[in-house]
């Protein structure tokens, strides 16, 4: 008995060693990449065993060859790179082949991401050389002026303590003189302006195709880049019907028609889009992975980027301009009885509160009958390109008639099936239509 | 001698389509071929008005665009578009079908050997029977063009050159699943056989991409393990069926009317009329190999 538990001891021992057991890690030179996927940049990398990368065309992108451990992580089926062990950046030229041709040089310089409109609002912008460094710098300055603002801020509250603290003295001595009430300090903004610290890379920007790529007199740091377009781009639209809010349908490109059942309000809220293949977009976002892209090279999807916020929706019917509307933000409130059931109303914060808003987006009112269409317009009044979508009213009667047609072809057979059976009977069974002979 | 025969085939052939024609015209097999098409054409109707009813709002089409080849089979950007597609898939089955056993029938039943003593040979003969199927497929398109127009003005979904387009395709797609019939129909001497490989490779033709574009749909996250093998494994078999199916042909030049690619769209003919010619001469070649008995 003895012997059996301390066989079970061993063994739950060893399982735990298996379970346990690190990873094995490589040294490798990979390449760390920050890629562009059309509205904002993504960090994946590529080690030796991923050797061919993808990149969207005519878009800046980040290269760092790098010395690092590698192992392949089994549980979600992909390599990882360890920098926290290693991480060592090589230095040199990159040198940029287009079949055996060297096409360009491209030597290691600085590099930040800015977000001018703060890290949450607006696309980040990525900036090279000096403008990193300036970025940087600003971002460091936005900072500092915010501190002083706060330090403002707390000295005005000290004040605004030790006045309230003398009105509650005698509040009655500021009868008549109400203006001189103290009045809380109102709190310091936040920088807006957002840039990460400057750093090191190769900025990469391709036109559509294959190259080879790698540091000169570096063989190890070699690898192919597969450069592509999108198949096709351009604004896309979340449509929010009133009755249905959170269950928006996407239309994302310009051929596809909305259609609707009579009077109809909706939400419309615009984006950029992007149609690409599967592969080689998931590639781009996750390279050293087994499973992403599997199956994919076929295969092309629209993929839903930033928001579009600085245009106009123009409403059209019967090619009349009915309307211009302006983009809104949108509360959804509950209504006020026990009964399911809501109400969107426009969202303003001096009611509401901290309460965000629900959505932003156009609101379109349609009474259903004739032809309506919707564009999206610029500041300068100018169309969006590919941002039109026709709209269209159905039939109340279609489901009828989807019953019945399809009747039509089966009476045509019996009718023939009769006048065959009448025909054959009058001709005793002879059927001459049915034998072939030789002509 | 060459100049003497010319006449003689084309008499043949014409005299052999019409007959076949009209005996085709006088069964009930393609009108029930045109009520099932219908049928489907209406249930996706059916579908997409109720649920524009039910919503409000629907744009159409979807947005995940599942993509064969160069192009991609798309959902196309009018409504009628799609249930003209599946329409067309039934009408093409049937007369894959009825391709399918052209020979083999005859062939079975002993009377090619008859028809053979006439002016009649192994090209005449599959030219008839291939043209005979194209008339047959003109008439079910004659049915499908009245159902939607009828449907679009009841409807209001929108008809445009995208399904004029559609229709022109759908012809050549007629062309490719008769030669792939006739092909099918010359290998095997028994009805059985030629209807039994139709059965199976039409199975594969429709299941292949539909279980691929299933499969695409899976949320990334989701696909592990087996999941992920299965998506590779119909991800091959798909590029494999799209040089092989009659189907892919249509496929390709629907999503060349989609992008609005002449060039696409020109060579998706193309492509139909080279597949409809090989395999119509290797019918040809394999019936002269067999012969005329049973």
């Amino acid at each position: 008995m003895k012997k059996l538990v301390y066989l079970l001891m061993i063994l739950v021992a060893m399982s735990m060693l298996i379970i346990a057991a690190p990873p094995e890690k490589v040294e490798q030179t990979v390449i760390k990449l920050i890629l562009f996927d059309g509205s904002q940049w993504g960090e994946t990398f590529s080690p030796k065993e991923y050797a061919n990368f993808y990149m969207l065309a005519g878009t800046d992108n980040i290269i760092i060859p790098t010395k690092t451990k590698v192992y392949y992580w089994p549980i979600t089926q992909e390599y990882m790179a360890d920098y926290y062990d290693q991480n060592e950046e090589l230095e040199g030229t990159l040198e940029v082949y287009h079949g055996n041709k060297l096409i360009k040089k491209v030597e290691k310089e600085d590099y930040s991401f800015a977000y001018p409109q703060g890290y949450y609002g607006g696309r980040p912008e990525l900036r090279g050389g000096e403008a990193a460094k300036e970025a940087a710098v600003t971002y460091q300055k936005e900072v500092e002026a915010y501190y002083g603002r706060v330090m403002a801020y707390q000295e005005a509250m000290d004040e605004y303590r030790i006045a309230l603290d003398k009105f509650w003295e005698n509040p009655e001595a500021y009868k008549g003189r109400e203006t001189e009430i103290p009045k809380e300090p109102s709190q310091p903004d936040y920088p807006v302006f957002y840039a990460t610290e400057a750093q090191r890379g190769y900025i990469l920007n391709l036109e559509p195709g294959t190259y080879t790529i790698q540091i000169e007199g570096q063989p190890e740091s070699k690898r192919t880049v597969s450069v592509f377009n999108p198949r096709r781009a351009g604004p896309g639209f979340e449509i929010r019907p009133e009755q249905k809010w959170t269950m928006p349908l996407n239309s994302n490109e310009i051929k596809e028609t909305v259609y609707i059942s009579g009077k109809q309000t909706m939400y419309l809220t615009p984006y950029n889009g992007l149609e690409v293949n599967m592969y080689k977009y998931s590639k781009l976002q996750k390279l050293p992975s087994v499973s992403s892209g599997r199956g994919g090279e076929m295969v092309y999807f629209w993929m839903q980027l930033d928001y579009i916020n600085d245009a106009k929706l123009q409403v059209l019917k019967d090619n009349q301009l009915i309307d211009e509307v302006d983009l809104k933000k949108w509360y959804v409130q509950q209504t006020a009885d026990a009964a399911l059931g809501y109400e969107i109303i426009e969202f303003n914060p001096v009611e509401l509160g901290e309460r965000p808003p629900s959505f932003e987006g156009y609101k379109v009112d349609l009474d259903g009958t004739g032809r309506y269409s919707f564009r999206l317009v610029d500041a300068e009044g100018k169309v969006i390109t590919e941002s039109e979508r026709l709209v269209r009213s159905i039939g109340s009667q279609s489901r009828f008639f989807a019953f019945l047609l399809p009747l039509i072809p089966i009476l045509v057979g019996i009718l023939i099936w009769v006048w065959r059976s009448s025909l054959s009977a009058s001709e005793k069974g002879t059927d001459k239509t049915s034998t072939p002979q030789a002509v | 001698m060459k100049k003497q025969q010319r006449p003689y085939r084309a008499i043949a052939i014409t005299a052999m389509a019409r007959r076949e024609l009209r005996s085709t015209l006088f069964n009930v097999g393609i009108y029930i071929a045109i009520a099932l098409g219908l049928c489907v054409a209406s249930f996706l109707l059916y579908n997409y008005v109720g649920s524009i009813q039910e919503n409000g709002v629907l744009v159409l089409p979807s947005s995940f665009t599942y993509t064969r080849y160069l192009g991609g089979t798309i959902p196309s950007p009018e409504p009628m578009q799609v249930p003209l597609k599946w329409a067309v898939y039934i009408g093409a089955i049937y007369i894959t079908l009825s391709a399918s056993m052209a020979i083999s029938r005859e062939r079975d039943q002993g009377t090619l050997e008859v028809l053979f003593y006439g002016p009649v040979d192994s090209v005449s003969f599959v030219i008839a029977k291939f043209v005979e199927q194209i008339l047959a497929f003109a008439v079910i398109l004659f049915f499908y063009v009245l159902y939607f127009v009828f449907m679009s003005r009841v409807s209001n979904f929108a008809l445009s050159m995208g399904f004029v387009k559609m229709l022109l395709l759908s012809l050549l797609l007629a062309g490719c699943m008769a030669a792939f019939g006739m092909f099918l129909s010359s290998l095997s001497r028994k009805v059985k056989t030629s209807v039994i490989l139709f059965l199976v490779f039409t199975i594969i033709f429709i299941s292949v991409p539909l279980v691929h574009s299933f499969l695409m749909a899976i949320p990334q996250d989701e696909v592990k393990g087996a999941l992920s093998i299965a998506r590779q494994t119909t991800s091959y078999l798909n590029t494999l069926v799209t040089w092989v199916s009659p189907f892919a042909y249509l496929d390709r030049g629907a999503t060349a009317i989609e992008l609005g690619s002449v060039a696409e769209f020109v060579k998706s003919l193309l492509f139909s009329l080279v597949y409809t010619i090989i395999l119509t001469i290797g019918s040809i070649g394999i019936f002269n190999r067999k012969g005329v008995r049973r």
